[in-house]
């Protein structure tokens, strides 16, 4: 229960809206994705967190600790860091993906400026 | 306790001037960089709220992995290609 780690979280994802909704050229507006994606990693590994916590590496508990009070909370939420690492591993995904369309169309258009990619305006 | 709270807010504040360097930076090089630096603080605090293998893999995922794809996207798009219209796609003028 980290209300800073939350709130850096949120101002990392409007920093990241705010360029893919006012940036034209398209590898920028990328870079938005991947912050926007940043931020759900900060608000995974901050959830998991509690206060005091080590890193749930279960070979043996801590000195002086019973695995009874690993089970009450000395150690972080596996769980969700597992969440954290899925994300990672699918974010560098899709950013390669996104990657490929913007450099596809950058060939075919001669522009990186979303403004002059009009075909499927609306 | 009061360490960390000093390494959390550091790295946090050292994560979001970065992230407005990507933002703020017209050089597309120079934003890849900033972002590198973005996963590189990131990954340092995963290490600090006690998640290493997350840090892990951030740092390679989101310091080299990441720039590298960036860096060779803007290297091809700025690369002059032939359009030889393959999948039948063609030009309207």
């Amino acid at each position: 229960m980290i209300v800073v780690n939350y709130l850096a979280s949120a101002a990392l994802f409007c920093l990241g809206l705010y360029t893919v909704l006012t940036r034209r050229n398209m590898i920028k507006m990328v870079m938005g994705l991947s912050l926007m994606e940043s931020s759900t990693y900060v608000l995974f590994i901050s959830m998991a967190y509690r206060s005091g916590s080590t890193a749930p590496v279960l070979v043996d508990p801590p000195k002086g600790r019973s695995p009874e009070q690993l089970a009450a909370g000395n150690v972080a939420d596996p769980v969700l860091q597992n969440f954290c690492l899925t994300a990672i591993v699918i974010g560098v995904a899709v950013t390669a993906v996104f990657l490929s369309v913007v450099v596809r169309i950058a060939q075919h258009r001669r522009t990186l400026d979303a403004d002059r990619v009009r075909e499927l305006r609306g | 306790m009061t360490v960390f709270w000093l390494m959390d807010y550091l790295l946090l504040a050292l994560t979001l001037g970065c992230a407005v360097l990507v933002v703020r930076l017209r050089n597309l090089s120079g934003a890849v960089m900033a972002l590198s630096a973005v996963g590189a603080f990131l990954s340092l605090l995963f290490v600090v709220l006690g998640a290493p293998d997350d840090a892990h893999s951030e740092i390679v995922v989101g310091s080299i992995a990441l720039p590298v794809l960036y860096l060779v996207a803007i290297g091809k798009a700025r690369a002059e290609v032939r359009d030889t219209g393959d999948l039948a796609e063609r030009e309207r003028r």
